[in-house]
């Protein structure tokens, strides 16, 4: 269950410093052979902030407020995730310093019956003059009930919060309860799937767990 | 505007592609690489990162709009992707305009697995190059 008193929490600054290398590598990861990656001072790929995970790590667990949400992980996942960027992505050798809040925690009835708990971490990106450069938005949903063995199981585990806010080897706990059959349950209809100007008007509104973005 | 260009496809992937982008992004879950692990909860085999999928979208669309045009991002887990699996990504325009003299694109983005199921949605915006 969450503890919506959470909402508010603002974790302590941060240091993010851009590095080259780090971008170079992060494109190979991701199949990138664009050769803006590769420049002298390249900017970094659209997801590429889910780096500040390391500096987050680094800076303690004063950085990441996420803990202080208590969604129970066993039932716990990686919504959706955006980055707004105020400007050309942040470059290679920018020292940013960033600060993560839990902006939002609210509920929602699944359609499928049950209550969904989504809480919202918003990580806001400076640079040395305070300017605005970048946004993170993470949306974890907590699912109404543990999973069972007919549910489907979760569309992403919460990794990206499971990570940074529990000790190495807990971020998932190895138990029956974690998941059920993997991927063999029906998907999303291409129709409920598909990224419609419509669907992409509210997170809520179809993050839930896979089955919930069902018609 | 620059259409779309042809799918970018991926795979069959592999345990390292895992591997290789979680030690790129700092997540390391094990259920994303330790077989051990991914077993015991209940899974075949370790499962993608939803970010990994979704850094796929991120190296198409940067293909097709200018790495240092993208201004937002916005990303939608939908289906889990799986060790042998080949993702294919597309894009299409969803709208042309301008804010404050800025041409600014939306476009509509989805990464699919050979079931033709989707795996990660994105709605991104970039900025429109003079002559991209």
């Amino acid at each position: 269950m969450a503890n919506f008193a959470a909402q508010g929490t603002v974790g302590v600054p941060f240091p993010v410093h851009i590095e080259r290398g780090k971008i170079i590598e992060f494109a190979a990861a991701t199949h990138s052979g664009n050769p803006a990656y590769r420049q002298e001072q390249p900017v970094v790929p659209p997801t590429f902030l889910t780096t500040q995970m390391f500096w987050q790590e680094w800076a303690g667990p004063g950085a990441n407020p996420w803990h202080h949400v208590e969604l129970d992980q066993r039932r716990g996942m990686h919504a959706e995730q955006e980055y707004v960027f105020h400007g050309p992505p942040p470059r290679a050798g920018t020292a940013l310093t960033a600060r993560s809040r839990i902006a939002e925690i609210y509920q929602k009835q699944g359609r499928r019956g049950g209550t969904l708990t989504f809480a919202v971490l918003v990580t806001e990106f400076r640079d040395a003059a305070g300017r605005l450069v970048a946004e993170a938005r993470m949306t974890g949903v907590e699912t109404a009930s543990p999973p069972v063995e007919t549910a489907s199981p979760p569309v992403e585990t919460v990794s990206l919060t499971g990570e940074t806010v529990s000790p190495p080897g807990e971020a998932a706990s190895p138990t029956a309860e974690t998941a059920s059959s993997p991927g063999e349950t029906a998907g999303p209809s291409g129709e409920a799937a598909g990224p419609s100007g419509e669907a992409a008007s509210s997170p809520g509104e179809t993050a839930g767990p896979r089955g919930e973005t069902a018609p | 505007m620059t259409p779309p260009p042809p799918p970018l496809v991926v795979g069959p992937l592999t345990r390292t592609d895992f591997v290789r982008y979680q030690g790129a992004s700092g997540d390391m879950n094990p259920l994303h690489h330790d077989e051990t692990f991914a077993r015991a909860a209940g899974y075949d085999a370790p499962l993608a990162v939803g970010m990994f999928n979704a850094g796929l979208l991120g190296t198409y669309a940067t293909d097709w709009l200018g790495a240092e045009n993208v201004r937002r991002f916005r990303i939608r887990f939908a289906e889990q992707v799986w060790p042998g699996d080949t993702l294919t990504c597309t894009g299409a325009v969803a709208r042309e305009y301008e804010v404050d003299g800025q041409p600014l694109v939306d476009v509509e983005l989805a990464c699919a697995r050979q079931t033709g199921g989707v795996a990660v949605l994105a709605w991104a915006t970039f900025v429109r190059a003079a002559a991209a």
